[in-house]
């Protein structure tokens, strides 16, 4: 077992073979480092535990498409990143920060799929972004590809 | 330049901003990281790409419009250069192209169909639909036609399959598709006849609604008519010259002015013997089909121009125009306009043709054009 303790002071004991997922804490016990308590300074008990429920789904991932159980992990994945912007890139920097792979293009891709074919308009507000363009700037972008802001795909909902 | 680019000046390797190349086509800024402002906190860099690099082209463009930071991100030549190495640009399989009215047609020789609006700077790929049968079935000809009578393109498509190994026996299977109808591609009743089979991409789409092309066997012209979806007639080849021709290599059929041409050649130059490429126009007195004649140019050129004459210099033609390009010996094309010549630099050229072939066409600000 590897305990790991989050920013917020809380240890989380887990199995050696989910935590290698991580290359970080991979390589931190093949280089004996990790005979005691794992700090991570980054990530708050919150996320910890989500990257942690990931991390015990995912053992032995290879076996997993012997005994069919893909698409139970397929299923789990999609329930996973069924979660709040704010709290998917806290997922998302914490897969970073601990170099898992897997949850970083799960969550990546999840992002993206969230995205894509949004107006201007609708990630602006999924994202609270700034608009910090001037009205001329905007129209210029627009004026050099009009066509990418046309097209019955354009979603102007916010979710 | 926009003044709220962030791009560095000129070349890549600009001295103010260290970019390194990553394994996994990230780019690192070492200096001028952009950070982006996103759901209240500052999402680092690397994540931003990450994620963007996984959005389709037409939505990244969109998103320059979220903010000057994403701005510049998305208009950096080298997260562009990313983009495309991760998504690997989607016409890349096919080599071969043609256009009529707007419309793009390209293929491969399995059989793989895409046809782009250059209007609407959509794409379309058809159903990889191909004959079966034992021996693995190869396309040779592939054209887009239009119907005058329904206003709609169509594009037709021959395929050569064997069923019998043994025998290595030829079938020929013909397959028409109409755009924005059909779902599937239709298979031309009264087809599997070899008698019309196409050479290897040798056809061409005239105005007047038919595909003309140089036929396998007995080298006389077909023609198929795109409104009635069936083959018409044959033309017979041009008398004395045929089927041998000057080379052993089948002429090209072109479009030369509205008529139906062929182009043949002498392949290789021995000696001091001059070039001679001889084209054949197909003149119309206008009474009908039988007022049909084949009308001799010949074209010399001075072998001092040319030291060798290749058949695929020679694909090099331009449909639709009255000249061809031929490859000379400095690495320059030739234009000939009949017995006209004009020089073009080759690299010019093959640069043009190699961003069009790696979908890596750009507008004026590096932007990928998507189609």
């Amino acid at each position: 077992m590897v305990k790991l303790k989050s920013n917020d002071d809380k240890e989380f004991e887990v199995e050696e073979a989910a935590v290698i997922q991580s290359e970080m804490i991979k390589n931190m016990i093949e280089d004996g480092c990790a005979t005691s308590v794992i700090p991570l300074p980054n990530i708050d008990s919150k996320t910890l535990i989500k990257v942690i429920e990931y991390l015990n789904k995912h053992i032995n991932m290879g076996k997993a498409a012997e005994t069919g159980e893909e698409d139970d992990l397929k299923e789990f994945d999609e329930q996973f990143v069924n979660m709040g912007w704010e709290e998917l890139f806290d997922v998302i920097m914490a897969a970073n920060y601990l170099n898992i792979h897997e949850l970083m293009e799960l969550c990546c891709q999840s992002a993206a799929d969230r995205l894509k074919n949004k107006s201007v308009r609708a990630v602006r507000e999924m994202l609270k972004i700034t608009n910090d363009l001037t009205e001329e700037e905007e129209q210029e972008i627009i004026n050099d590809a009009p066509w990418a802001f046309e097209g019955p795909e354009i979603d102007d909902t916010v979710n | 330049m926009r003044k709220f680019h962030k791009r560095p000046e000129g070349s890549l390797h600009s001295s103010t901003t260290n970019y390194t190349y990553m394994e996994e086509n990230k780019i690192y800024m070492e200096e001028n990281k952009i950070n982006v402002n996103i759901a209240g906190s500052f999402i680092p860099h690397e994540i931003v790409v990450e994620i963007l690099m996984k959005v389709p082209a037409k939505s990244l463009l969109r998103f320059k419009c979220l903010s000057k930071s994403l701005c510049s991100l998305i208009s950096d030549t080298l997260f562009i250069e990313a983009y495309h190495q991760r998504n690997r640009p989607c016409f890349r399989d096919f080599g071969f192209t043609q256009s009529i009215n707007g419309l793009v047609c390209l293929w491969n020789n399995v059989g793989k169909v895409a046809i782009c609006n250059r209007f609407t700077k959509q794409h379309v790929f058809l159903p990889h639909q191909q004959p079966t049968g034992l021996f693995c079935p190869s396309m040779t000809c592939c054209s887009l036609g239009f119907d005058p009578a329904t206003k709609k393109h169509k594009v037709f498509k021959a395929h050569a399959v064997s069923d019998q190994e043994e025998t290595g026996k030829f079938q020929a299977i013909y397959l028409i598709f109409t755009i924005g109808t059909d779902n599937s591609w239709r298979e031309i009743s009264g087809g599997c006849s070899l008698s019309f089979y196409p050479a290897k991409h040798n056809c061409v789409y005239m105005d007047d609604g038919v595909i003309y092309f140089v036929k396998k066997l007995g080298r006389d012209i077909g023609a198929f008519s795109v409104g009635e979806e069936k083959f018409t007639r044959i033309i017979s080849s041009p008398d004395g010259v045929w089927p041998l021709g000057i080379s052993k290599i089948l002429p090209r059929i072109v479009d030369i002015k509205g008529q139906v041409a062929l182009v043949d050649h002498t392949k290789d130059v021995v000696g001091d013997d001059d070039i001679k490429i001889v084209l054949y126009v197909l003149m119309n007195g206008g009474v009908g089909e039988d007022d049909e004649t084949w009308l001799t140019h010949t074209i010399e050129l001075p072998s001092s121009e040319i030291t060798e004459l290749s058949h695929c210099s020679l694909l090099g033609l331009f449909h639709k125009c009255s000249y061809m390009t031929l490859e000379g010996k400095n690495g320059e094309l030739l234009k000939y306009i009949k017995c006209y010549c004009r020089r073009f630099k080759v690299e010019k050229v093959r640069e043009v043709v190699r961003r069009m072939r790696r979908d890596r066409a750009t507008g004026p600000d590096e932007i990928p054009v998507d189609f």
